[in-house]
C-alpha cells in the first residue's frame, strides 16, 4: 500500500490539465449555460449570444481553470460577467424593442405553464440584479448557496439573504397579480395587465 | 469555505432544494415555475452554433500551432 506512486499523488495536489476532458465537460455544460443565460436575459436570441460568448471565453481561458475545482461555477461566473458587461452597454436600447419583448414570451407545451412563466419573467424583471441572479442560481438552476456565492463573488450568507428577499418579493408580486387563482387565460391576462400597470406607476414615480 | 455554517439557526435551510420553497403554497408554485423555466431550456437540443464554436476555436488553435 505504500507504493511510490501514492506518495507522488499525495505530494502533487495539482491535477494535470487534460484538454480533452475539459472540452467534454464544457460541452456537457452548454445546456446549463443556455438556461442560466435565458433566465438572466429573458430574451432567447440575446441569451444564446451571451452564452456563446461565455463558452468561447471559457474555452480560451481553459488554462486558468484549476482542474478538480467546480467547472459549472467557473463557467457561470464567466457568463454572469459577460451578461452584465453587455447589459451595461446596451440593455436600455435592447429591452425597449417590441420584437424583443415578444420573444421573451416563453413557449411551452402547457399553455397554463406559459402564462405562469411569463408572469414569472415579468416579476423577475422587477427584482434587483443581485436578488434576480441569486434566486435564478439557487431556485431555478438548483445550485447550492455555496456555489451561487462563488459565482456571484460574495459570502454565502449574502446569497441566502438575497434568495430569501427575492422569494418574498416574487411572492408578493405574484399575489398582487392573482397568480394563484388564474386557471383561465383571461384571469392571467388581467393579472399581467395589473403587473404591467404597477410597473408603469413605479417608473412614473 | 468549509466553515460557512457555524452561524446555524433553525430558519436557515441546509439544503435549498428541500426547504427554500416550502414556506407556503404560493412559494412552492414560484419555486416550481423557476425550476421549469430553467429546465425547459436545459432540455432543448443544443444549437449547432454552440458545438461548432468549440470545433472552430480548436481548429484555429491547431493551425496556429502548426505555423
Amino acid at each position: 500500500m505504500s507504493a511510490p506512486v501514492e506518495t507522488d499523488i499525495a505530494e502533487t495536489p495539482v491535477i494535470p490539465f487534460d484538454e480533452d476532458q475539459f472540452r467534454e465537460e464544457l460541452t456537457a455544460l452548454i445546456p446549463h449555460l443556455r438556461a442560466f443565460s435565458r433566465s438572466l436575459c429573458g430574451n432567447a436570441t440575446l441569451a444564446d449570444d451571451v452564452a456563446q460568448d461565455a463558452l468561447l471565453k471559457a474555452w480560451n481561458a481553459r488554462e486558468r481553470f484549476k482542474p478538480g475545482s467546480n467547472l459549472k461555477a467557473w463557467t457561470f461566473t464567466i457568463l454572469r460577467n459577460q451578461f452584465y458587461s453587455i447589459k451595461r452597454r446596451s440593455w436600455r436600447a435592447t429591452s425597449l424593442e417590441p420584437e424583443v419583448a415578444e420573444q421573451t414570451i416563453v413557449s411551452v407545451a402547457n399553455p397554463d405553464d406559459g402564462v405562469r412563466l411569463n408572469e414569472l419573467r415579468h416579476a423577475l424583471n422587477r427584482l434587483s440584479d443581485d436578488q434576480r441572479e441569486a434566486i435564478i442560481l439557487v431556485g431555478a438552476s438548483g445550485m447550492s448557496y455555496e456555489e451561487a456565492a462563488e459565482v456571484c463573488d460574495c459570502a454565502t450568507g449574502t446569497i441566502k439573504s438575497r434568495v430569501s428577499r427575492a422569494r418574498k418579493t416574487l411572492a408578493s408580486i405574484m399575489e398582487d397579480g392573482d397568480f394563484d387563482t388564474t386557471d383561465d387565460g383571461i384571469g392571467a391576462l388581467k393579472a399581467m395587465d395589473a403587473i404591467l400597470d404597477e410597473a408603469d406607476k413605479l417608473i412614473q414615480r | 469555505m468549509t466553515q460557512v455554517n457555524n452561524q446555524k439557526d433553525d430558519k436557515t435551510p441546509q439544503r435549498p432544494s428541500d426547504t427554500a420553497f416550502s414556506v407556503d403554497p404560493l412559494s412552492d408554485k414560484i419555486g416550481a415555475s423557476l425550476k421549469s423555466m430553467y429546465e425547459e431550456v436545459v432540455k432543448e437540443p443544443v444549437p449547432d452554433a454552440f458545438l461548432s464554436l468549440l470545433a472552430k476555436a480548436d481548429a484555429a488553435q491547431r493551425q496556429d500551432g502548426d505555423q
